[in-house]
Protein backbone atom coordinates (compact mmCIF):
# COMPACT_ATOMS: atom_id res chain seq x y z
CA UNK A 1 0.00 0.00 0.00
CA UNK A 2 2.78 2.19 0.59
CA UNK A 3 4.60 1.49 -2.29
CA UNK A 4 1.23 2.53 -3.97
CA UNK A 5 1.04 5.80 -2.30
CA UNK A 6 4.84 6.69 -3.30
CA UNK A 7 4.74 5.09 -6.79
CA UNK A 8 1.44 7.68 -7.38
CA UNK A 9 3.46 10.65 -5.49
CA UNK A 10 5.76 10.30 -7.65
CA UNK A 11 3.69 10.12 -10.87
CA UNK A 12 2.08 13.52 -9.39
CA UNK A 13 5.44 14.97 -9.47
CA UNK A 14 6.65 13.59 -12.42
CA UNK A 15 3.63 14.46 -14.64
CA UNK A 16 3.95 18.24 -14.95
CA UNK A 17 7.40 18.24 -14.47
CA UNK A 18 7.58 16.19 -17.86
CA UNK A 19 5.07 18.81 -19.15
CA UNK A 20 7.18 21.11 -18.29
CA UNK A 21 10.26 19.79 -20.18
CA UNK A 22 8.27 19.13 -23.14
CA UNK A 23 7.83 22.82 -23.75
CA UNK A 24 9.92 24.45 -26.31
CA UNK A 25 10.73 28.27 -26.70
CA UNK A 26 11.06 30.39 -29.24
CA UNK A 27 13.87 32.71 -29.77
CA UNK A 28 15.40 34.79 -32.75
CA UNK A 29 16.45 38.23 -33.42
CA UNK A 30 14.75 41.51 -34.87
CA UNK A 31 17.35 42.49 -37.99
CA UNK A 32 17.27 46.26 -39.27
CA UNK A 33 18.45 46.53 -42.80
CA UNK A 34 18.18 49.65 -44.09
CA UNK A 35 20.09 52.68 -42.89
CA UNK A 36 18.23 53.68 -39.39
CA UNK A 37 17.32 56.97 -39.05
CA UNK A 38 19.49 59.96 -37.29
CA UNK A 39 18.37 59.71 -33.59
CA UNK A 40 16.72 63.83 -33.40
CA UNK A 41 16.68 65.62 -30.43
CA UNK A 42 13.45 65.61 -28.35
CA UNK A 43 12.32 69.06 -27.59
CA UNK A 44 11.23 69.48 -24.27
CA UNK A 45 12.43 72.90 -23.90
CA UNK A 46 9.04 73.44 -23.25
CA UNK A 47 9.32 72.78 -19.34
CA UNK A 48 12.12 73.69 -17.44
CA UNK A 49 12.55 70.21 -15.48
CA UNK A 50 12.34 68.03 -18.83
CA UNK A 51 14.92 70.63 -20.42
CA UNK A 52 17.24 69.74 -17.75
CA UNK A 53 18.21 66.78 -19.45
CA UNK A 54 18.97 66.98 -23.11
CA UNK A 55 17.57 63.64 -24.97
CA UNK A 56 17.56 61.95 -28.33
CA UNK A 57 14.33 60.70 -29.73
CA UNK A 58 14.33 56.77 -29.01
CA UNK A 59 11.34 55.61 -31.23
CA UNK A 60 14.34 53.50 -33.19
CA UNK A 61 16.96 51.91 -31.93
CA UNK A 62 19.17 50.33 -33.82
CA UNK A 63 23.05 48.58 -33.35
CA UNK A 64 24.81 46.20 -35.60
CA UNK A 65 21.55 45.84 -37.67
CA UNK A 66 19.30 44.75 -34.85
CA UNK A 67 16.22 46.47 -33.52
CA UNK A 68 15.84 46.97 -29.85
CA UNK A 69 12.16 47.35 -28.30
CA UNK A 70 9.88 45.10 -31.00
CA UNK A 71 7.28 43.32 -29.20
CA UNK A 72 7.25 39.61 -30.50
CA UNK A 73 4.23 37.73 -29.52
CA UNK A 74 2.48 34.25 -30.29
CA UNK A 75 -0.57 35.93 -31.74
CA UNK A 76 -2.50 32.95 -33.15
CA UNK A 77 -2.15 28.72 -32.13
CA UNK A 78 -1.89 28.96 -28.46
CA UNK A 79 -4.62 28.23 -25.77
CA UNK A 80 -5.71 31.48 -23.66
CA UNK A 81 -3.79 30.37 -21.02
CA UNK A 82 -0.86 32.27 -19.43
CA UNK A 83 2.16 30.40 -17.97
CA UNK A 84 3.61 33.42 -16.75
CA UNK A 85 3.86 34.37 -13.32
CA UNK A 86 1.34 37.27 -12.90
CA UNK A 87 1.34 38.16 -9.47
CA UNK A 88 3.74 40.88 -9.38
CA UNK A 89 2.81 44.07 -11.20
CA UNK A 90 3.97 45.43 -14.38
CA UNK A 91 5.70 49.15 -13.64
CA UNK A 92 5.78 51.68 -16.21
CA UNK A 93 7.28 54.54 -14.59
CA UNK A 94 8.10 58.24 -15.59
CA UNK A 95 11.32 59.17 -15.34
CA UNK A 96 13.63 61.97 -16.30
CA UNK A 97 10.18 63.19 -18.44
CA UNK A 98 10.34 59.78 -20.45
CA UNK A 99 8.61 56.59 -20.26
CA UNK A 100 10.44 53.44 -18.06
CA UNK A 101 10.92 51.17 -19.90
CA UNK A 102 9.49 52.02 -23.34
CA UNK A 103 8.75 48.98 -23.90
CA UNK A 104 7.39 46.10 -21.94
CA UNK A 105 4.80 43.34 -21.65
CA UNK A 106 1.71 42.13 -19.40
CA UNK A 107 -0.89 39.29 -19.40
CA UNK A 108 -4.57 40.18 -19.30
CA UNK A 109 -5.84 39.98 -15.91
CA UNK A 110 -2.23 41.18 -14.47
CA UNK A 111 -2.00 44.51 -12.58
CA UNK A 112 -0.14 47.38 -14.25
CA UNK A 113 0.88 50.05 -12.04
CA UNK A 114 1.74 53.65 -13.25
CA UNK A 115 4.69 55.81 -11.21
CA UNK A 116 6.09 58.82 -11.08
CA UNK A 117 9.37 59.63 -10.63
CA UNK A 118 9.32 63.02 -11.44
CA UNK A 119 8.25 66.51 -9.10
CA UNK A 120 6.40 67.85 -12.36
CA UNK A 121 2.88 66.98 -13.25
CA UNK A 122 2.30 64.43 -15.50
CA UNK A 123 -1.20 62.99 -17.08
CA UNK A 124 -0.73 59.12 -17.76
CA UNK A 125 -3.36 59.28 -20.87
CA UNK A 126 -3.82 55.21 -22.41
CA UNK A 127 -5.08 53.59 -25.64
CA UNK A 128 -6.07 50.53 -26.73
CA UNK A 129 -6.59 51.39 -30.27
CA UNK A 130 -8.84 54.46 -30.83
CA UNK A 131 -10.34 53.89 -27.37
CA UNK A 132 -9.04 55.62 -23.90
CA UNK A 133 -8.33 53.21 -21.57
CA UNK A 134 -7.88 55.54 -18.73
CA UNK A 135 -6.50 59.32 -18.17
CA UNK A 136 -5.26 60.57 -15.27
CA UNK A 137 -3.08 63.10 -13.64
CA UNK A 138 0.08 62.55 -11.79
CA UNK A 139 1.30 65.84 -10.28
CA UNK A 140 4.63 65.24 -8.25
CA UNK A 141 7.21 61.97 -7.44
CA UNK A 142 4.57 62.06 -4.15
CA UNK A 143 1.70 60.90 -6.38
CA UNK A 144 0.72 57.12 -5.37
CA UNK A 145 0.84 54.82 -8.02
CA UNK A 146 -2.23 54.57 -10.68
CA UNK A 147 -3.45 50.65 -10.49
CA UNK A 148 -4.88 49.07 -13.30
CA UNK A 149 -5.78 45.72 -14.35
CA UNK A 150 -5.23 44.89 -18.33
CA UNK A 151 -8.57 43.40 -19.34
CA UNK A 152 -8.21 43.26 -23.06
CA UNK A 153 -5.52 42.35 -25.48
CA UNK A 154 -3.67 43.89 -27.85
CA UNK A 155 -1.13 47.29 -27.59
CA UNK A 156 -1.39 49.28 -24.67
CA UNK A 157 0.07 52.71 -25.38
CA UNK A 158 1.00 55.33 -23.32
CA UNK A 159 1.11 59.20 -23.61
CA UNK A 160 1.52 62.23 -21.50
CA UNK A 161 -0.57 65.75 -23.32
CA UNK A 162 1.62 67.96 -21.10
CA UNK A 163 4.97 66.22 -22.64
CA UNK A 164 3.83 65.22 -25.56
CA UNK A 165 7.46 63.40 -26.60
CA UNK A 166 6.47 60.88 -24.06
CA UNK A 167 5.61 57.47 -25.60
CA UNK A 168 5.16 54.13 -23.40
CA UNK A 169 3.80 50.76 -25.14
CA UNK A 170 2.64 47.51 -22.94
CA UNK A 171 1.97 44.50 -25.45
CA UNK A 172 -0.63 42.69 -23.65
CA UNK A 173 -1.59 39.19 -24.74
CA UNK A 174 -3.81 36.60 -23.53
CA UNK A 175 -1.35 33.81 -23.56
CA UNK A 176 1.80 35.14 -22.02
CA UNK A 177 3.39 33.93 -25.31
CA UNK A 178 6.00 37.18 -25.62
CA UNK A 179 8.96 38.93 -25.54
CA UNK A 180 10.30 42.26 -25.99
CA UNK A 181 13.66 42.55 -28.69
CA UNK A 182 16.71 43.67 -26.27
CA UNK A 183 19.61 45.84 -27.17
CA UNK A 184 21.21 43.42 -29.33
CA UNK A 185 17.56 42.84 -31.19
CA UNK A 186 17.41 39.45 -29.74
CA UNK A 187 14.54 38.00 -28.09
CA UNK A 188 12.84 34.51 -26.51
CA UNK A 189 9.89 33.17 -25.35
CA UNK A 190 9.87 30.56 -22.98
CA UNK A 191 7.33 27.43 -22.05
CA UNK A 192 6.01 27.14 -25.51
CA UNK A 193 3.95 23.80 -25.95
CA UNK A 194 5.25 21.99 -29.04
CA UNK A 195 3.21 23.13 -31.84
CA UNK A 196 2.26 25.43 -35.11
CA UNK A 197 1.93 29.23 -34.14
CA UNK A 198 1.89 32.08 -35.60
CA UNK A 199 4.05 34.77 -34.39
CA UNK A 200 3.92 38.61 -34.42
CA UNK A 201 6.28 41.33 -34.43
CA UNK A 202 5.31 45.10 -33.42
CA UNK A 203 7.49 47.58 -33.48
CA UNK A 204 5.72 51.24 -32.91
CA UNK A 205 7.16 53.17 -35.82
CA UNK A 206 7.63 50.38 -38.81
CA UNK A 207 4.45 48.01 -37.23
CA UNK A 208 3.66 44.67 -37.91
CA UNK A 209 5.29 41.52 -39.36
CA UNK A 210 4.11 37.28 -39.16
CA UNK A 211 5.88 34.71 -38.99
CA UNK A 212 4.65 30.89 -38.98
CA UNK A 213 6.44 28.61 -36.52
CA UNK A 214 6.54 25.01 -35.38
CA UNK A 215 7.83 24.34 -31.51
CA UNK A 216 8.84 21.14 -31.01
CA UNK A 217 9.46 19.64 -27.95
CA UNK A 218 12.34 20.86 -25.45
CA UNK A 219 13.73 22.20 -28.28
CA UNK A 220 14.11 25.76 -29.47
CA UNK A 221 12.27 27.13 -32.62
CA UNK A 222 14.31 29.93 -34.42
CA UNK A 223 12.34 33.33 -36.26
CA UNK A 224 13.73 36.24 -37.72
CA UNK A 225 11.54 39.00 -37.96
CA UNK A 226 12.87 41.55 -41.16
CA UNK A 227 12.72 45.44 -40.69
CA UNK A 228 14.01 47.67 -43.72
CA UNK A 229 12.77 51.53 -42.68
CA UNK A 230 10.21 51.13 -45.23
CA UNK A 231 7.40 49.76 -43.35
CA UNK A 232 4.74 52.30 -41.59
CA UNK A 233 2.59 51.91 -38.26
CA UNK A 234 -0.72 51.84 -38.08
CA UNK A 235 -2.35 53.99 -35.59
CA UNK B 1 -34.71 74.72 -54.56
CA UNK B 2 -33.06 71.43 -54.58
CA UNK B 3 -29.77 73.22 -54.78
CA UNK B 4 -30.32 75.58 -51.71
CA UNK B 5 -31.59 72.33 -49.65
CA UNK B 6 -27.80 70.51 -51.06
CA UNK B 7 -26.24 73.97 -49.96
CA UNK B 8 -27.39 73.71 -46.07
CA UNK B 9 -27.19 69.51 -46.43
CA UNK B 10 -23.33 70.51 -47.44
CA UNK B 11 -22.81 73.19 -44.82
CA UNK B 12 -24.47 70.35 -42.02
CA UNK B 13 -22.05 67.68 -43.29
CA UNK B 14 -19.37 69.88 -42.52
CA UNK B 15 -19.93 70.36 -39.27
CA UNK B 16 -19.97 66.43 -38.99
CA UNK B 17 -16.73 66.19 -40.62
CA UNK B 18 -14.96 68.46 -38.36
CA UNK B 19 -16.21 66.96 -35.39
CA UNK B 20 -15.25 63.72 -36.98
CA UNK B 21 -11.61 65.15 -37.61
CA UNK B 22 -11.57 66.10 -34.56
CA UNK B 23 -12.36 62.60 -33.18
CA UNK B 24 -9.26 61.36 -36.23
CA UNK B 25 -7.21 63.26 -33.53
CA UNK B 26 -8.70 62.96 -30.34
CA UNK B 27 -8.67 59.25 -30.34
CA UNK B 28 -5.07 59.17 -32.07
CA UNK B 29 -6.31 57.97 -35.26
CA UNK B 30 -4.58 59.77 -37.81
CA UNK B 31 -2.07 56.73 -38.95
CA UNK B 32 -4.83 53.95 -38.42
CA UNK B 33 -4.88 54.12 -42.28
CA UNK B 34 -1.24 53.82 -43.19
CA UNK B 35 -1.85 54.89 -47.16
CA UNK B 36 -4.13 57.60 -48.84
CA UNK B 37 -6.46 57.52 -50.22
CA UNK B 38 -7.12 53.96 -49.76
CA UNK B 39 -6.94 52.42 -46.67
CA UNK B 40 -4.77 49.11 -46.37
CA UNK B 41 -5.04 49.50 -50.42
CA UNK B 42 -8.79 48.81 -50.40
CA UNK B 43 -12.02 51.84 -50.87
CA UNK B 44 -13.73 49.82 -47.56
CA UNK B 45 -11.53 48.73 -45.54
CA UNK B 46 -12.26 46.33 -42.42
CA UNK B 47 -13.70 48.96 -40.23
CA UNK B 48 -12.36 48.36 -36.60
CA UNK B 49 -10.45 51.17 -33.90
CA UNK B 50 -8.41 53.56 -35.74
CA UNK B 51 -9.25 52.21 -38.95
CA UNK B 52 -13.16 52.98 -38.10
CA UNK B 53 -12.76 56.53 -37.12
CA UNK B 54 -10.49 57.58 -39.75
CA UNK B 55 -11.84 56.10 -42.49
CA UNK B 56 -15.52 57.48 -41.30
CA UNK B 57 -13.81 60.67 -41.64
CA UNK B 58 -12.52 59.90 -45.32
CA UNK B 59 -16.33 58.70 -46.17
CA UNK B 60 -17.86 61.72 -44.82
CA UNK B 61 -15.24 64.03 -46.98
CA UNK B 62 -15.87 61.74 -50.25
CA UNK B 63 -19.56 63.03 -49.46
CA UNK B 64 -19.26 66.44 -48.73
CA UNK B 65 -17.03 66.38 -52.12
CA UNK B 66 -19.68 65.33 -54.07
CA UNK B 67 -22.16 67.24 -52.53
CA UNK B 68 -19.97 70.51 -53.67
CA UNK B 69 -19.61 69.00 -57.36
CA UNK B 70 -23.19 68.38 -57.33
CA UNK B 71 -23.69 72.76 -55.84
CA UNK B 72 -21.40 73.15 -59.11
CA UNK B 73 -24.05 71.89 -61.55
CA UNK B 74 -26.86 73.58 -60.18
CA UNK B 75 -25.13 77.02 -59.55
CA UNK B 76 -23.03 77.06 -63.07
CA UNK B 77 -23.27 78.03 -66.76
CA UNK B 78 -23.36 74.13 -68.30
CA UNK B 79 -19.80 75.19 -69.90
CA UNK B 80 -18.51 75.84 -66.71
CA UNK B 81 -19.20 72.79 -64.42
CA UNK B 82 -18.62 70.72 -67.42
CA UNK B 83 -15.36 71.78 -67.56
CA UNK B 84 -15.09 71.82 -63.85
CA UNK B 85 -16.58 68.73 -62.92
CA UNK B 86 -15.38 67.00 -66.22
CA UNK B 87 -11.73 68.20 -66.84
CA UNK B 88 -10.09 70.42 -64.03
CA UNK B 89 -11.56 68.49 -60.96
CA UNK B 90 -10.93 64.95 -62.49
CA UNK B 91 -7.72 66.22 -63.44
CA UNK B 92 -6.55 67.19 -60.01
CA UNK B 93 -7.65 64.56 -58.33
CA UNK B 94 -6.31 61.67 -60.36
CA UNK B 95 -2.82 63.41 -60.39
CA UNK B 96 -2.91 63.74 -56.34
CA UNK B 97 -3.79 59.65 -56.04
CA UNK B 98 -0.77 59.37 -58.79
CA UNK B 99 1.25 61.22 -56.73
CA UNK B 100 0.50 59.52 -53.56
CA UNK B 101 0.81 56.51 -54.89
CA UNK B 102 4.31 57.11 -56.27
CA UNK B 103 5.40 59.15 -52.95
CA UNK B 104 4.38 56.34 -50.80
CA UNK B 105 6.17 53.71 -53.40
CA UNK B 106 9.30 55.69 -53.94
CA UNK B 107 9.10 58.43 -51.11
CA UNK B 108 9.50 61.48 -52.60
CA UNK B 109 6.81 63.52 -54.33
CA UNK B 110 6.49 62.99 -58.16
CA UNK B 111 6.80 66.09 -60.33
CA UNK B 112 4.59 66.27 -62.76
CA UNK B 113 1.20 64.68 -60.78
CA UNK B 114 2.41 67.68 -59.20
CA UNK B 115 2.24 70.04 -61.55
CA UNK B 116 -0.75 68.63 -62.53
CA UNK B 117 -2.50 69.24 -59.49
CA UNK B 118 -1.35 72.56 -59.58
CA UNK B 119 -2.71 72.74 -62.70
CA UNK B 120 -6.25 71.51 -61.78
CA UNK B 121 -6.18 74.53 -59.02
CA UNK B 122 -5.34 77.04 -61.76
CA UNK B 123 -8.28 75.73 -63.98
CA UNK B 124 -10.26 76.07 -61.07
CA UNK B 125 -9.36 79.87 -60.23
CA UNK B 126 -9.79 80.02 -64.14
CA UNK B 127 -13.53 79.55 -63.55
CA UNK B 128 -13.86 81.26 -59.94
CA UNK B 129 -12.77 84.51 -62.35
CA UNK B 130 -15.48 83.86 -65.31
CA UNK B 131 -18.23 82.76 -62.18
CA UNK B 132 -20.66 84.73 -61.22
CA UNK B 133 -23.16 84.94 -57.72
CA UNK B 134 -23.62 81.64 -55.91
CA UNK B 135 -21.82 80.18 -58.44
CA UNK B 136 -18.87 81.70 -58.01
CA UNK B 137 -18.88 80.60 -54.27
CA UNK B 138 -19.43 76.83 -55.46
CA UNK B 139 -16.11 76.70 -57.44
CA UNK B 140 -14.55 78.46 -54.70
CA UNK B 141 -16.05 75.46 -52.51
CA UNK B 142 -14.90 72.91 -54.90
CA UNK B 143 -11.22 74.56 -54.55
CA UNK B 144 -11.47 74.35 -50.93
CA UNK B 145 -12.99 70.53 -50.62
CA UNK B 146 -10.53 69.57 -53.35
CA UNK B 147 -7.34 71.51 -51.31
CA UNK B 148 -8.64 69.85 -48.19
CA UNK B 149 -8.86 66.34 -49.91
CA UNK B 150 -4.82 67.25 -50.62
CA UNK B 151 -4.23 68.57 -47.19
CA UNK B 152 -5.18 65.44 -45.66
CA UNK B 153 -3.74 63.21 -47.61
CA UNK B 154 -0.77 64.82 -46.72
CA UNK B 155 -1.00 64.26 -43.50
CA UNK B 156 -1.21 60.52 -44.03
CA UNK B 157 1.78 60.62 -46.51
CA UNK B 158 3.52 62.84 -44.61
CA UNK B 159 3.17 61.39 -40.98
CA UNK B 160 0.97 63.87 -39.72
CA UNK B 161 3.27 67.02 -39.91
CA UNK B 162 1.75 69.84 -37.72
CA UNK B 163 1.72 72.28 -40.31
CA UNK B 164 0.20 70.24 -42.51
CA UNK B 165 -2.53 69.25 -39.75
CA UNK B 166 -3.03 72.95 -38.88
CA UNK B 167 -3.81 74.28 -42.83
CA UNK B 168 -6.27 71.21 -42.98
CA UNK B 169 -8.20 72.93 -39.74
CA UNK B 170 -7.95 76.39 -41.54
CA UNK B 171 -9.17 74.80 -44.25
CA UNK B 172 -12.45 73.01 -43.12
CA UNK B 173 -13.63 76.31 -41.07
CA UNK B 174 -12.90 78.36 -44.64
CA UNK B 175 -15.10 75.69 -46.67
CA UNK B 176 -17.52 75.18 -43.66
CA UNK B 177 -18.12 79.50 -43.71
CA UNK B 178 -18.17 78.93 -47.81
CA UNK B 179 -20.92 76.51 -47.77
CA UNK B 180 -23.17 78.67 -45.01
CA UNK B 181 -22.49 81.63 -47.67
CA UNK B 182 -23.49 79.63 -50.16
CA UNK B 183 -26.62 78.35 -48.35
CA UNK B 184 -27.90 81.82 -46.91
CA UNK B 185 -27.57 83.45 -50.48
CA UNK B 186 -29.25 80.60 -52.36
CA UNK B 187 -32.17 80.89 -50.03
CA UNK B 188 -31.68 84.94 -50.50
CA UNK B 189 -32.41 85.39 -47.29
CA UNK B 190 -31.55 89.26 -45.67
CA UNK B 191 -32.34 90.99 -42.86
CA UNK B 192 -33.27 94.52 -42.34
CA UNK B 193 -31.09 94.90 -39.86
CA UNK B 194 -27.71 97.26 -40.22
CA UNK B 195 -24.54 94.95 -39.84
CA UNK B 196 -22.74 95.76 -36.88
CA UNK B 197 -19.88 97.79 -37.26
CA UNK B 198 -17.19 95.16 -35.68
CA UNK B 199 -18.96 91.76 -37.22
CA UNK B 200 -16.07 91.29 -39.69
CA UNK B 201 -13.35 92.08 -37.33
CA UNK B 202 -15.10 89.71 -35.15
CA UNK B 203 -15.44 86.71 -37.57
CA UNK B 204 -11.82 87.42 -38.15
CA UNK B 205 -10.77 87.14 -35.08
CA UNK B 206 -12.72 84.57 -34.22
CA UNK B 207 -11.02 82.53 -37.09
CA UNK B 208 -7.79 83.36 -35.82
CA UNK B 209 -8.28 82.05 -32.53
CA UNK B 210 -9.58 78.52 -34.48
CA UNK B 211 -6.52 78.36 -36.57
CA UNK B 212 -4.44 79.12 -33.26
CA UNK B 213 -6.13 76.75 -31.05
CA UNK B 214 -4.91 74.35 -33.95
CA UNK B 215 -1.55 75.27 -34.08
CA UNK B 216 -1.66 74.77 -30.19
CA UNK B 217 -3.29 71.39 -30.19
CA UNK B 218 -1.23 69.95 -32.99
CA UNK B 219 2.47 71.14 -31.20
CA UNK B 220 1.23 69.71 -28.12
CA UNK B 221 0.87 72.99 -26.30
CA UNK B 222 -2.74 72.39 -25.10
CA UNK B 223 -1.28 71.26 -21.60
CA UNK B 224 1.62 73.09 -21.23
CA UNK B 225 -0.18 75.36 -18.91
CA UNK B 226 -2.30 73.10 -16.44
CA UNK B 227 -2.67 75.50 -13.77
CA UNK B 228 -5.83 77.81 -13.96
CA UNK B 229 -6.68 80.94 -14.11
CA UNK B 230 -2.87 81.91 -13.94
CA UNK B 231 -0.11 79.82 -15.77
CA UNK B 232 2.89 78.79 -14.06
CA UNK B 233 1.65 80.67 -11.07
CA UNK B 234 1.54 83.79 -13.26
CA UNK B 235 -0.99 85.78 -15.45
CA UNK B 236 1.27 85.59 -18.08
CA UNK B 237 4.43 83.80 -17.18
CA UNK B 238 7.92 85.51 -18.63
CA UNK B 239 11.12 83.57 -19.87
CA UNK B 240 9.49 80.82 -20.73
CA UNK B 241 9.24 78.29 -24.24
CA UNK B 242 7.06 80.48 -26.85
CA UNK B 243 4.14 77.14 -26.81
CA UNK B 244 3.61 78.81 -23.43
CA UNK B 245 3.38 82.40 -25.35
CA UNK B 246 0.74 80.52 -27.65
CA UNK B 247 -1.14 79.01 -25.30
CA UNK B 248 -1.45 82.34 -23.39
CA UNK B 249 -2.41 84.06 -26.46
CA UNK B 250 -5.37 81.47 -27.07
CA UNK B 251 -6.70 82.48 -23.63
CA UNK B 252 -6.21 85.87 -23.86
CA UNK B 253 -7.95 86.26 -27.46
CA UNK B 254 -10.94 83.89 -26.07
CA UNK B 255 -11.57 87.19 -23.95
CA UNK B 256 -11.15 89.51 -26.25
CA UNK B 257 -13.83 87.20 -28.77
CA UNK B 258 -16.08 87.14 -25.69
CA UNK B 259 -16.17 90.68 -25.28
CA UNK B 260 -16.54 91.62 -29.13
CA UNK B 261 -19.35 88.92 -29.50
CA UNK B 262 -21.16 90.81 -27.04
CA UNK B 263 -20.87 94.31 -28.38
CA UNK B 264 -22.22 92.68 -31.75
CA UNK B 265 -25.54 90.78 -29.82
CA UNK B 266 -25.89 94.18 -28.24
CA UNK B 267 -25.82 96.21 -31.05
CA UNK B 268 -27.97 93.69 -33.51
CA UNK B 269 -30.27 92.59 -31.28
CA UNK B 270 -31.31 96.19 -30.79
CA UNK B 271 -33.61 96.67 -33.91
CA UNK B 272 -33.35 92.98 -35.36
CA UNK B 273 -36.10 89.83 -34.84
CA UNK B 274 -36.40 86.38 -35.60
CA UNK B 275 -33.07 84.89 -36.87
CA UNK B 276 -30.47 87.58 -36.45
CA UNK B 277 -31.85 88.02 -33.01
CA UNK B 278 -31.51 84.59 -32.43
CA UNK B 279 -28.06 84.40 -34.11
CA UNK B 280 -26.82 87.71 -32.51
CA UNK B 281 -27.63 86.18 -28.55
CA UNK B 282 -26.09 82.82 -29.87
CA UNK B 283 -22.58 84.10 -30.19
CA UNK B 284 -21.88 85.14 -26.44
CA UNK B 285 -23.85 81.98 -24.96
CA UNK B 286 -21.45 80.02 -27.63
CA UNK B 287 -18.04 82.11 -26.38
CA UNK B 288 -19.32 81.01 -22.85
CA UNK B 289 -19.24 77.33 -23.53
CA UNK B 290 -16.54 77.40 -25.17
CA UNK B 291 -14.26 79.20 -22.74
CA UNK B 292 -15.75 76.26 -20.15
CA UNK B 293 -15.00 74.06 -22.46
CA UNK B 294 -11.48 75.11 -22.53
CA UNK B 295 -11.14 74.84 -19.20
CA UNK B 296 -12.81 71.17 -18.78
CA UNK B 297 -10.47 70.61 -21.45
CA UNK B 298 -7.15 71.43 -18.87
CA UNK B 299 -8.76 70.17 -16.43
CA UNK B 300 -9.90 66.86 -17.95
CA UNK B 301 -6.12 66.47 -19.47
CA UNK B 302 -7.51 66.71 -22.76
CA UNK B 303 -10.34 64.40 -22.77
CA UNK B 304 -12.33 63.34 -25.32
CA UNK B 305 -15.54 64.70 -24.75
CA UNK B 306 -14.33 68.17 -23.83
CA UNK B 307 -11.94 68.65 -26.51
CA UNK B 308 -14.34 67.39 -29.58
CA UNK B 309 -16.83 69.70 -28.11
CA UNK B 310 -14.45 72.47 -27.84
CA UNK B 311 -13.93 72.07 -31.47
CA UNK B 312 -18.00 71.71 -32.07
CA UNK B 313 -18.50 74.91 -30.60
CA UNK B 314 -15.88 76.75 -32.41
CA UNK B 315 -17.23 75.42 -35.91
CA UNK B 316 -20.47 76.63 -34.52
CA UNK B 317 -19.32 80.15 -33.32
CA UNK B 318 -17.84 80.34 -37.02
CA UNK B 319 -21.04 79.61 -38.64
CA UNK B 320 -23.05 81.87 -36.44
CA UNK B 321 -20.71 84.88 -37.17
CA UNK B 322 -20.60 84.09 -41.13
CA UNK B 323 -24.37 83.97 -41.07
CA UNK B 324 -24.84 87.17 -39.18
CA UNK B 325 -22.47 88.35 -41.58
CA UNK B 326 -24.53 87.77 -44.73
CA UNK B 327 -27.83 88.27 -43.55
CA UNK B 328 -26.66 92.03 -42.66
CA UNK B 329 -25.17 92.31 -46.23
CA UNK B 330 -26.31 95.88 -47.37
CA UNK B 331 -28.45 95.59 -50.51
CA UNK B 332 -26.23 94.63 -53.53
CA UNK B 333 -25.94 97.19 -57.02
CA UNK B 334 -27.06 95.87 -59.91
CA UNK B 335 -23.91 93.29 -61.94
CA UNK B 336 -22.83 94.81 -65.24
CA UNK B 337 -24.55 93.08 -68.03
CA UNK B 338 -22.19 89.49 -69.38
CA UNK B 339 -21.85 88.07 -72.50
CA UNK B 340 -23.47 84.33 -71.49
CA UNK B 341 -21.04 81.36 -71.24
CA UNK B 342 -23.68 78.85 -71.88
CA UNK B 343 -27.45 77.63 -70.94
CA UNK B 344 -27.33 77.38 -67.25
CA UNK B 345 -28.15 74.17 -66.16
Amino acid sequence: MTKLRIAAMALGCALPLAALAADGSIEGTVDFSGKPPTPVKLHREADPYCAKKPMTDPSVLVKNGKLENVWVHVSKGASGSAKADTSKPVEMDQKDCMYTPRMTTAVVGQKIQAKNADPVLHNVHTYLGATTVFNKGMPNEKTPPIEYVAKEEGMMRWKCDVHPWMRGYIGISKNGLQAVSGADGSFKIDNVPPGKYTVESWHEKYGTKTQEVTVEAGKPAKATFKYDGTEKATG
Amino acid sequence: MWVRRLAVAAAFLTLVLIVAGGLVTNTDSGLACPDWPTCFGSPMPRMVGGVLVEHTHRLIATAVGLCTLALCVGTLPRRLWLLLCGVFAPLLLTSAFVAARLQQRDGSLPVLPTVLVLGGFAGCAWAFARARGPGRLSVLALALVMAQGLLGGLTVVYRLPPTVLVLHLATSMLFLAVALVLAWRLSDARAATPRSPLLWATAGLTYFQIVLGAAIRHTGAGLVCTDLPYCRGALWPSGVHPSVHLHMLHRAVAFAVLALVLWNAARLARGATGVVKLLAWAGPALVVAQIALGVLTILTFKDLLPVTAHLLVAALLLADLVSLLVLTRPAEAPEPAREPLGAPA
